[in-house]
């Protein structure tokens, strides 16, 4: 079975090899996100975070060489660090996992119907699925949301930072939303 | 853009920027602190493994083994040995460590080159 994410393999495969660019690309690339999809999942306890984040790090150096390109690098290091939760909760006899299963399937019913209230808004489940949403994307969708939203830029400066013009970087933005929009109601291949 | 934004676009504005607010992010201390653990992982599973060390101490018993039998029977001319037949062994691993010394520079020379220094 070929890989379906030949650039993130050949990524992990520069890595593997101690290509230091390469692994500044990757650390670059992944550390943050990795970050916030642990804290949300650990409800905020930055220094259990960041531990349980360093050891999925460590843990994915080790285990680049068996990453076959099947899925993201970003979806493949989420699933390492899910395990690590999952071993946090698991020691500290709590089922972390709960307030995951009280989401609907479809994110994108629950997003459609109208502004979303703020408990709904701040539970770290629904955080979690976001991230994970995100992780699904390309890196250049990924990024022009981030920008955009987190980091509060306007068009124009996410269309200089991706070296676009203004209606590119605009219509990049429109598709990236359709893209989140099929991978939180589980049509993932809506975009590809 | 915004005039026509949907239910949707706008919670998913509101969302992205709940989660990734500034208490979510990473210090540049951790971020820092980690890169270099990485690095150091990094190295470390790239190192080339070792010789075996039960191999090599064999390797140089035998040389000196060898060594030590040519010296005695130069030594005492009354040890009988068929010295063509004992020298040939000695003369046939020199030669091949002569023989491995380009083939192993170039191996380390390679390997360095695919693996750079951080």
């Amino acid at each position: 079975m070929g890989a379906e994410y030949e650039d993130d393999l050949e990524l992990a495969r520069r890595v593997s090899r101690g290509d230091t660019d390469a692994f500044n690309k990757f650390y670059a690339h992944h550390a943050d996100l990795v970050f916030g999809f642990i804290f949300h999942q650990l409800n905020g306890a930055r220094t259990d975070a960041e531990e349980i984040w360093q050891d999925t790090f460590v843990a994915a150096i080790r285990m680049l060489p068996s990453y076959q390109g099947q899925g993201r690098l970003l979806s493949w290091l989420c699933g390492i660090a899910r395990h690590k939760v999952a071993d946090y909760w698991r020691r500290r006899n709590v089922t972390g996992g709960s307030a995951l299963t009280a989401l609907p399937a479809d994110l994108r019913e629950l997003m459609d119907s109208g502004p979303l209230p703020d408990e709904v808004l701040n539970r770290s489940a629904l955080r979690v699925r976001l991230i994970e949403a995100l992780a699904e994307l390309p890196d250049d969708y990924r990024f022009a949301l981030l920008a955009r939203y987190a980091e509060e830029c306007s068009v124009e400066d996410v269309a200089r930072q991706l070296g676009r013009s203004y209606k590119a970087a605009e219509s990049l933005l429109s598709r990236a939303k359709a893209a989140l929009r099929a991978v939180l109601s589980g049509r993932k291949e809506d975009f590809e | 853009m915004n005039q026509q934004e949907s239910p949707f676009d706008r919670n998913l504005e509101r969302l992205i920027r709940s989660s990734f607010g500034p208490d979510t992010r990473l210090t540049p201390s951790a971020r820092e602190q980690l890169h270099q653990r990485l690095s150091a992982a990094l190295r470390e599973t790239r190192r080339p493994k070792e010789f075996p060390a039960g191999i090599l101490a064999l390797f140089s018993s035998l040389v000196l083994l060898l060594a030590a039998t040519n010296v005695l029977s130069i030594w005492d001319t009354s040890i009988r040995l068929p010295l063509s037949f004992a020298l040939n062994p000695v003369g046939l691993l020199v030669l091949l460590n002569l023989a491995c010394l380009p083939i192993a520079s170039l191996v380390i020379i390679l390997r360095r080159k695919s693996c750079p220094r951080t």
